[in-house]
């Protein structure tokens, strides 16, 4: 299959087929999900020796856990005699994982510790019998990443100049972050839905959110879209983000913010973020949502991060958290966690406006007779736009340039037999 | 237990659910004391078997699908009264179906009530949630009516099944 030929960038073309078909979504599968880096937790949630949390990269189960000698691991979770679960828990600490089949049991190391029997195998090798580990685990301030590629390359070059706007989140202050969740919930669409709206589309939200500006409780002030020098970012490798470019005198930290006590907060913390993230990631700019390649999303704004892990070409699993400053006093985490779950959750008085919208996309994608007129990705006119202290290619806030962006390197990936491919044929 | 004091909570409990149903959220809102924290926790599979039901739930702090007080309350109430808030427009049209009540401590002001609940959704052509799980109410003798002065929802599920929580359970 011509993978390519289903995003056109010249005409702002997609075809909409990559949001229901399954022959794209086994090649998603195996190309993406088993050859990317993906998003696996966060290193508060696994501190101690023995902390566990189980998780998924694409459909594949797995624990991420920390051994009891420190050291961060992720294996299948999956018994390597039968392939039972080895941990039916969501969370907690562990010294072992031992199979409810026949007992196999694993060390937090994924090393094969117990076999009920062992001297009834034929030549039962344990070392050849461990938990299928991932083949590069790596975090990036407090992410933790993973693939199932010992091709990749490192996690560092794979996030690029995404790193250095991730760092306006993750960065901030002494300690870094902590999460708190996930919620999780399962939605009828496809996974990229999600993906690409969260990478640039600031244009849904005057009409899918309009109520939450009719209500006062817009992540945006008034001030904010008055100024409206909003940018479309690309990073590159598929990682894009939207940002408020701010007003050079009257802004920092506090840019955006929606509520009173973070405004306060933020100014008084202002000097420390500015000494860690320098002037322009402080005072310049202000991103506001943003994926990382290929389903990690965060908004920088409401503090969230989460993962769309596909279910099938039609079924997404969100995974949801929200991130607060570790530093920060009690007071300011809950109402940070407040802010964040109260718009974008199940609940959220956000979010639970997004969900018909990319559910109708994906069925579009089911139509027969829509599939035969692809969809419009032709907002925005081709200027250049430059701002020499910032990172990445950037475009208007009103463009599908990111959209685009994103897609072209999903095809990219898809197309390519190797991560050399994908590595010589990098654009802008 | 005061038989005369059960038949209030139930009306009181049905009634309610008669307003849920039929979208008269501000008049449901009026059933909240002014100090009402309502609270939905979420749940997880634990590794050991759990001594006590905290252990299975969010703790305040972790995350939540409801931390409101009545100005929050009255914000996701007022959605449904806006112009643009999709995700109920059109409405849900839902039926609660509140049973095993049972009356708990009692300190002359206020007593505990828990409930089950489940809440069938549909939308649109042929949309269609269930919402199984429990309450745990405080309810509060105010001005010779009752008043919730603290719920605490429990939803069944780990993972919820369904795309969103645009109503109230």
């Amino acid at each position: 299959m011509e993978i390519k030929s289903l995003v056109d960038p010249e005409g702002g073309l997609v075809n909409r087929r990559i949001f229901a078909d399954h022959e794209i979504y086994e090649l998603e599968r195996e190309r993406l999900f088993a050859r990317c880096w993906l998003y696996l937790g966060h290193e508060s949630e696994v501190a101690n020796a023995g902390d566990f949390v189980t998780a998924y990269m694409g459909e594949e189960p797995v624990i991420l856990c920390r051994d009891l000698s420190g050291r961060l691991r992720a294996f299948l979770n999956i018994c390597r005699h039968r392939g039972n679960r080895v941990c039916r828990a969501d969370r907690g600490n562990a010294k072992l994982f031992t199979c409810s089949y026949h007992g196999w049991t694993y060390s937090t190391d994924g090393k094969l510790a117990v076999v009920p029997m062992a001297e009834a195998f034929r030549n039962l090798d344990r070392d050849q019998w461990g938990l299928i580990p991932v083949a590069q685990l790596d975090s990036y301030k407090g992410l933790i990443f993973a693939t199932f590629d010992p091709e990749a390359p490192t996690l560092a070059e794979y996030l690029g100049d995404m790193a250095w706007y991730l760092d306006i989140l993750l960065d901030r202050r002494e300690g870094g972050t902590e999460v708190s969740g996930p919620h999780r919930w399962v939605v009828d669409a496809n996974w990229k839905t999600a993906a690409e709206n969260f990478g640039g589309d600031g244009y849904h939200i005057a009409s899918t959110h309009g109520s939450a500006r009719e209500l006062g409780i817009d992540t945006t002030t008034s001030e904010t879209r008055k100024w409206n020098k909003g940018r479309q970012i690309s990073c590159g490798d598929g990682h894009v983000l939207v940002a408020w470019i701010c007003p050079p005198d009257d802004a920092g930290p506090w840019f955006a913010q929606p509520v009173a006590e973070l405004v306060d907060y933020m100014k008084e913390h202002a000097p420390e973020i500015e000494s860690r993230l320098g002037a322009t990631r402080a005072r310049k700019v202000s991103p506001s949502a943003g994926t990382v390649f290929p389903n990690l999303s965060v908004h920088w704004l409401t503090r969230t991060i989460r993962v769309w892990h596909p279910r099938g070409p039609d079924k997404m699993e969100i995974w949801s958290w929200a991130i607060v400053d570790k530093a920060a006093p009690a007071k300011i985490k809950d109402v940070i966690r407040f802010v964040s779950q109260c718009r974008f959750s199940p609940t959220g008085v956000f979010e639970q406006d997004d969900m018909d919208n990319w559910i109708q996309v994906t069925a579009a994608a089911r139509s027969l007779i829509a599939k035969r007129f692809p969809a419009n990705y032709q907002m925005g006119v081709s200027e250049e736009i430059t701002e020499t202290d910032l990172r990445g290619r950037l475009a208007s806030r009103w463009s599908d340039s990111n959209q685009l962006s994103l897609y072209m390197h999903w095809a990219k990936v898809l197309e390519a037999k190797s991560w050399g491919e994908i590595k010589s044929a990098k654009h802008g | 237990m005061d038989s005369e004091l059960r038949h209030k909570v139930e009306d009181f409990l049905y009634l309610e659910a008669e307003l849920l149903d039929e979208r008269r959220l501000r008049e449901w809102l009026e059933l909240f004391t002014d100090d009402i924290h309502y609270w939905m926790p979420v749940r997880y599979n634990p590794l050991d078997r759990p001594k006590e039901l905290s252990e299975e739930l969010s703790r305040p702090g972790e995350s939540y699908y409801f931390n409101d007080n009545k100005e929050t309350l009255r914000i996701r109430v007022e959605r449904f009264y806006s112009t643009n808030a999709w995700a109920e427009m059109p409405p849900s049209r839902t039926r609660h179906l509140i049973s095993n009540i049972r009356m708990r401590k009692d300190d002359g002001v206020q007593f505990e009530v828990d409930s089950n609940f489940i809440v069938y959704r549909t939308r649109m052509e042929k949309d269609e949630d269930i919402f199984v799980g429990t309450r745990k109410d405080v309810l509060r003798r105010l001005n010779g009516e009752l008043k919730i002065a603290r719920r605490t929802i429990l939803l069944d599920q780990a993972v919820l099944g369904a795309k969103n929580i645009s109503i109230f359970l």
